[in-house]
């Protein structure tokens, strides 16, 4: 996985804010409410993250593979291949694994068992969560994922 | 099944008494009528030598009409008792819920008709529970479409609110603050109760998907407690929390289900205490259980509604006027989250002075098919 390597190395040992200072982390955010998605994007985008967008499955997976994303923020229920497609997409092909945080509107035990045996590291239901505390959320997988060996 | 009460022991008994009782008859007149002739004619030693005759005769035909009944009475009562038994095992396992039965008799006679009707009954039997499992994933599948429809709408008023409550889109004035605010609040009211409809609807369907493990259950209740600290400050309500078992109790428990029953409760409890009002919650040990006291000194449950406090959709008279919020869901969820660990949930009040609020739960959980709980509570409310 050289993808994975180079991110690991750009990414260790440098605080997550002075990174985003300049614009180095980047986040996919896959969702189809156009308002969502834009005050979302909006709000990541003021905080110092680049973000590339996706509305459906087909297109994620596209970004996924064009882009190298640190860390997705994945809708569920999506037109044409769903988040669970997306998810089960990036656990067959490793050059396509990315942690994601799942950021939906479901929220059932099985949807989040299903989610996370796919390999979701976060499960959050939208209505119940703030941008705000989904930044948080971010900035803490973050941290796990790149930060901490 | 003892042997006199049997089908074949019944035949047998009626099938000799039918063979004996006429052949005693007669032969009880063909000695009176003839031996006093035959006696006259023969002599006595040959008429006593006749008679005995006849009673060997009739011992022999005795003994004769005592196997023709053993073999009669058998094949009778085996060619009913058969068909009775498959029914039997038939309504047996109609019983224990396995519909897929048809039960095979060719007979042209009473009990093959018993035996068609019996086919019929228990087609138009799982028709009718087809029906009724299809309605009722309809409805829990609406509800859950319904519900996450809801959710998006009100995801985006949210997010909208908070951006703009954020200062994300400029500064605010007080004045527009206020405002935004109380809608804020009012649209997160409308999204618990969109969570608890889901929650309901998952408990009426059993698939609320427990996951037991072992709690600390101390620890559990002061997370818990801190949690709902903040909330109660705000309200002016003193919250406190006593943990009385000196030992560290384990439970086998679903953490992230209690935290709702639990909270539930608590809520309640500083929701209906007025401000310099307290909230204490205790934990207590016995030998085989956990039990949590949570008691306020709020306004209290009217007599009348404390038969159908826990029922799905139902408040308390006295808080209807209180204040808009509250779904009426909290208390059903609770009691089927609490019946499911295998405890119980119970209350003392008086009116106007204050809610004591009791849950017992077993520090071994048996979990209780959720099916059953939600029978219980819909027999409940009617």
């Amino acid at each position: 996985m050289p993808d994975d390597i180079k991110k690991d190395v750009n990414l260790s040992s440098v605080p997550i804010t002075s990174m985003l200072k300049r614009n180095e982390i980047k986040l996919l955010v896959v969702e189809d409410d156009r308002f969502l998605r834009e005050l979302l994007v909006g709000k990541l985008k003021r905080e110092g993250f680049t973000v590339v967008e996706a509305f459906n499955g087909e297109e994620a997976i596209n970004q996924i593979r064009a882009e190298h994303p640190h860390l997705i923020l994945l809708d569920l229920v999506l037109p044409g291949v769903d988040g669970f497609g997306v998810l089960a997409a990036m656990k067959d092909a490793t050059e396509l694994k990315t942690p994601t945080i799942v950021l939906s509107n479901l929220g059932s035990r099985e949807d989040i068992d299903k989610a996370m045996t796919l390999g979701a590291k976060e499960f959050m239901v939208k209505a119940h969560h703030t941008p705000q505390e989904i930044l948080e959320r971010v900035k803490k997988v973050l941290e796990e994922r790149y930060l901490q060996q | 099944m003892k042997i006199r009460y049997t089908l074949f022991f019944r035949f047998f008994w009626t099938l000799v008494a039918l063979g004996i009782i006429p052949m005693a008859i007669s032969s009880g007149f063909l000695v009176a009528s003839y031996q006093v002739r035959i006696a006259a004619v023969l002599g006595a030693a040959e008429a006593r030598e006749l008679l005995f005759n006849i009673g060997i005769q009739f011992f022999l035909i005795f003994i004769f009409v005592l196997i023709i009944a053993t073999f009669a009475a058998y094949v009778i009562s085996r060619n009913i008792s058969r068909p009775l038994q498959v029914l039997t095992e038939a309504v047996r396992l109609i019983g224990e819920g396995n519909l897929k039965i048809k039960i095979n008799i060719l007979r042209k006679d009473e009990i093959g008709v018993l035996g068609e009707f019996f086919n019929e009954m228990v087609l138009r039997i799982k028709d009718a529970q087809d029906r009724q499992e299809e309605i009722s994933r309809l409805k829990s599948e609406f509800i859950t479409v319904a519900a996450h429809q809801l959710r998006t709408p009100l995801s985006i008023v949210k997010w909208a609110y908070t951006a703009v409550l954020e200062g994300d889109f400029g500064p605010v004035a007080e004045g527009q603050r206020n405002i935004l605010g109380k809608a804020a609040i009012a649209n997160e009211s409308m999204i618990k109760l969109v969570h608890n409809l889901l929650d309901a609807a998952r408990i009426e369907e059993g698939r609320f998907g427990f996951k037991f493990e072992r709690v600390d259950f101390g620890a559990f209740l002061k997370k818990l407690f801190e949690e709902k600290k903040l909330l109660a400050e705000k309200k002016g309500v003193i919250l406190t929390i006593n943990i009385n078992p000196k030992d560290i109790l384990y439970l086998n428990a679903d953490p992230e289900k209690l935290s709702i029953a639990v909270g539930n409760i608590i809520d309640n409890a500083v929701r209906y205490t007025a401000s310099g009002g307290s909230v204490g919650i205790s934990l207590d040990a016995e030998e085989a259980f956990a039990i949590i006291k949570i008691q306020d000194t709020g306004i209290g449950i009217a007599p009348e509604d404390k038969t159908r406090l826990f029922t799905k959709f139902y408040r308390g008279s006295n808080v209807m006027h209180l204040e808009t919020e509250g779904t009426g869901l909290g208390l059903f969820i609770t009691k089927n989250i609490v019946v499911s660990h295998g405890g119980e949930v119970w209350f003392n009040s008086e009116h106007t002075k204050g809610t004591t609020f009791f849950i017992k739960l077993p520090r071994e959980a048996s979990s209780k098919s959720p099916t059953n709980v939600s029978f219980e509570s819909f027999v409940g409310a009617i």
